[in-house]
């Protein structure tokens, strides 16, 4: 393990050189340039306030944060949802997409993953940057319990790489994985409380929300974005235990087959 | 540094009957392998001495790209392991790895990071990498719009941008030009000779020969010879390539059997042809050897003079050797109706160069077809020459061939030189000539040039003086104001211990024009290490015109 992080510190140029270099492609050929980096999640902001709070004028039960409380809402599961899905899709693909690296070059393999979540943390602190500035601007900003965030970060950064490389090595054998799993996502996002309240869902399905590790994860971004409380830690052991889980499991798969990875490709 | 030992290295690719099969395997805890291993490399021990180049040889497929992909560490070998101790640069195949959507820029600096490059580094050899790749603008253009020859050119000049302890270089040079060839392996001999370890894949045996002390042959995954270039290098062309030429060629003529092309009156046919070498059909000749062409048929009408000719061209369809019986005024005459008939025609020795060659036979009356074409035969079979026991050489005929050296004189060329005044602390040695047999008149600025020179040592003295140190041939540039402009000397060709007295020598230099326009003298020198200066009498100044570049 330490052996595995020694060999990331001294690749520590290539991985930042590859997250500055895969930035920069994302626009390359466009006029705007850097500016879609703010543009794209800035139109996301304003869709989700304009919309859904001046035109559909909806209203979340239980929230009084004055006209931004859904939008707010929205945000908070949206923005968070899309770190998850952006770094699980992105890493399932990741030995797929850089093979021609992997079949001629030998360097440690795990610089692809680290790679992957660095420049997925890229994205979301613009876009998370931008909803802070519009929670400053509207006097919607929860104050001290902000800093919750970014505990909570770190368990949804863990469980998301976990999955994603585990799914990144099934993925290199067994090609369905990344098919299904991309199906598998659109199911997990409307079944987890994040543009609808969790009271909306019948009781039945309420209990088993608990048994949905981003619902939780989630549900704390919330309460700490739309409630300004701080999240009810004992509800996140679940979580946690699944992120030790997926990143063991994630590790011994990818242990054991990195050799056997490279005939594949 | 630079020492590489391979011990019982072995390679198997798993193979499992179907998809399913591997996720079984998988999932089931009673740890049965469910898949057949497919060996392509097994029991391989050899190991390279720092300073060695070592050349590995082996037919497609005969896992010559494994094992050096399992040296370089992409892939991990199944059984055994690699030691190597020192910097490796390796390039494997194509590319390098490039990301095609990032600049040809972006890529050299991941590749150079991922060689453990600080940023520094890299930014320090950058302009030295783009000029050596020679690609222009295109290096901030994305590596996809890059033609082929440009990725290899670009991938090598990152690989070699540093001097590494080992090089592997696996077949990835055939793809550039002639140029670049000539220029990357400029490069390689020029690391080898300061001590870089090199391992060597090529189809090639002039750059083997050329390149190695040392060969390796692999077939059938296991290596089949370990020795000097030479030895192994007969052995495979001998044994193996020729098998699987045959072999080849045969597979091909079973699938396109039916494109080949016949025309005539079919009064006379041809039923079979066969090309025998030591009284065995073959696809494969070796350059020079004996062989016999030997062609059956079969009359239908009665034929008042048959003539059987033979044509074999190159692969490009030109016609490289044809004549017939009526020729050598050996054709039959009066042949019966329902006849059958066999002829030969036997070369002592087949002169053809190397390459793939068709013949082409034909039945038909007195000299030529167009009188009475009985049956024409084109393509009736594909063979291959192969490189025989002699001297490399090139095109479509090995002529045997004898050269005898005379002492020989150059006639001295007296026109341009004007009064020529010698830097300071040059010492001349009258024994030494050096001559040019086409002086250089007119460059561009910045160009590159190739100039041979004639060294002539008619002096006795300088070889029983016991110098030990090389000679290297110098050039020295200078302006109206009979300044030096530029100075080069150590990289130029000639690195000889002593020159052959009272002998002749040509050499070829590789001059670069100053980077201003304007009229300069070039004067050629001889040089002892950086120490000490010959130069010859009045043969060695040229004036230059340097033009403009436009």
């Amino acid at each position: 393990m330490l052996t595995m992080l020694y060999s990331l510190w001294a690749y520590r140029g290539f991985i930042f050189g590859t997250v500055k270099r895969e930035f920069q492609l994302k626009y390359r050929n466009s006029l705007l340039g850097a500016a879609w980096n703010i543009i794209n999640p800035l139109a996301m902001i304003v869709v989700y306030t304009v919309i859904f709070s001046q035109l559909m004028r909806a209203r979340l039960a239980g929230v009084d944060n004055g006209i931004y409380g859904y939008s707010i809402y929205l945000c908070a599961g949206t923005l968070t949802w899309g770190l998850f899905a952006e770094i699980v899709g992105r890493a399932q693909n990741t030995f797929i997409e850089h093979a021609n690296l992997l079949k001629k070059l030998s360097f440690p393999r795990l610089c692809l993953p680290v790679v992957v979540v660095l420049n997925a943390l890229i994205n979301f602190s613009i876009t998370m940057g931008l909803f802070t500035l519009f929670l400053l601007l509207t006097d919607n900003f929860p104050g001290w319990v902000y800093v919750a965030v970014f505990p909570l970060l770190l368990v949804l950064i863990g469980f998301a790489i976990g999955l994603g490389i585990t799914l990144g090595v099934l993925n290199v054998f067994f090609r369905d994985v990344g098919q299904f799993f991309g199906i598998f996502l659109q199911f997990w996002f409307w079944f987890t409380p994040i543009i609808y309240p969790i009271s909306t869902l019948p009781d039945v399905l309420q209990k088993l929300m608990i048994y949905n590790p981003m619902a939780t994860i989630i549900k704390a971004f919330q309460t700490v974005l739309v409630y300004r409380l701080w999240p009810q830690w004992e509800t996140l052991i679940y979580p946690v235990a699944l992120v030790f889980l997926f990143c063991v499991l994630g590790l011994c798969l990818f242990r054991s087959h990195v050799g056997e990875m490279v005939d594949e490709l | 540094m630079g020492k590489i030992i391979v011990k019982n290295l072995g390679k198997a690719y798993r193979q499992y009957p179907t998809r399913w099969d591997r996720l079984i395997e998988w999932v089931d805890p009673r740890n049965k392998p469910r898949h057949k291993q497919h060996w392509v490399l097994q029991g391989i021990n050899f190991s390279v001495s720092p300073g060695e180049a070592v050349g590995i040889i082996g037919i497609n497929g005969a896992g010559k790209s494994t094992l050096l992909k399992m040296i370089t560490g992409t892939t991990q070998p199944t059984t055994g392991d690699v030691t190597i101790t020192g910097k490796v640069a390796a390039l494997l195949e194509l590319g390098m790895g490039f990301h095609p959507d990032f600049t040809g820029r972006q890529n050299v600096y991941m590749a150079s990071q991922l060689g453990g490059m600080s940023n520094s580094e890299i930014i320090a050899k950058m302009s030295e990498i783009e000029e050596f790749a020679e690609i222009g603008e295109y290096i901030d253009q994305p590596v996809r719009t890059y033609s082929s020859g440009m990725q290899v050119r670009l991938a090598f000049s990152v690989a070699t941008a540093v001097r590494p302890d080992i090089l592997i270089v696996d077949e990835a040079l055939s793809v550039g030009d002639a140029y670049f060839q000539h220029k990357s392996f400029d490069r390689i001999r020029q690391f080898r000779d300061q001590g870089t370890t090199l391992l060597f894949v090529s189809h090639s045996a002039g750059a083997i020969k050329s390149l190695c002390n040392r060969a390796i042959l692999i077939d059938g995954g296991i290596v089949i010879r370990n020795d000097s270039p030479d030895t192994v290098l007969d052995y495979y062309n001998a044994a193996i390539a020729k098998q699987q030429a045959d072999y080849d060629i045969k597979q091909t003529e079973q699938l396109t059997g039916q494109t080949v092309t016949r025309s005539g009156s079919g009064d006379a046919t041809i039923e079979a042809v066969e090309l025998y070498v030591d009284d065995k059909p073959v696809r494969a000749v070796l350059s020079g050897a004996e062989a016999t062409l030997h062609i059956m048929g079969h009359t239908i009408a009665d034929i008042a003079e048959l003539t059987v000719g033979i044509l074999i061209r190159d692969r490009l369809g030109n016609d490289v050797f044809g004549t017939n019986t009526y020729h050598h005024t050996l054709s039959q005459k009066g042949v019966a109706q329902d006849a059958y008939f066999s002829v030969d025609f036997n070369f002592p020795a087949l002169n053809l160069g190397i390459g793939s060659y068709s013949l082409t036979v034909a039945l038909h009356s007195r000299d030529a077809h167009v009188t009475d074409n009985y049956d024409w035969w084109d393509r009736v079979l594909v063979f291959q020459v192969l490189p025989g026991n002699f001297p490399p050489s090139i095109g479509v005929s090995n002529l045997p061939l004898s050269i005898y050296w005379h002492e020989t004189k150059v006639t001295k060329r007296k026109n341009q030189v004007e009064q020529v005044t010698k830097p300071e602390g040059i010492e001349q040695v009258q024994a030494i000539t050096i001559s040019y047999e086409e002086p250089l008149i007119e460059m561009t600025v910045g160009e590159q040039s190739v100039i041979t020179v004639a060294l002539q040592n008619d002096s006795e003295q300088l070889l029983s003086s016991g110098i030990a140190k090389p000679f290297n041939l110098s050039y020295h540039w200078f302006d109206e104001n009979n300044k030096v402009v530029i100075f080069d000397g150590l990289r130029s060709a000639l690195k000889a211990p002593c020159l052959p007295y009272s002998g002749f020598q040509g050499y070829q230099v590789v001059i670069k024009a100053p980077d201003n326009p304007g009229f300069y003298r070039l004067d050629i020198a001889l040089v002892q290490e950086g120490v000490k200066w010959y130069e010859s009498t009045e043969t060695s100044s040229m004036k230059v015109y340097v033009m403009d570049f436009k």
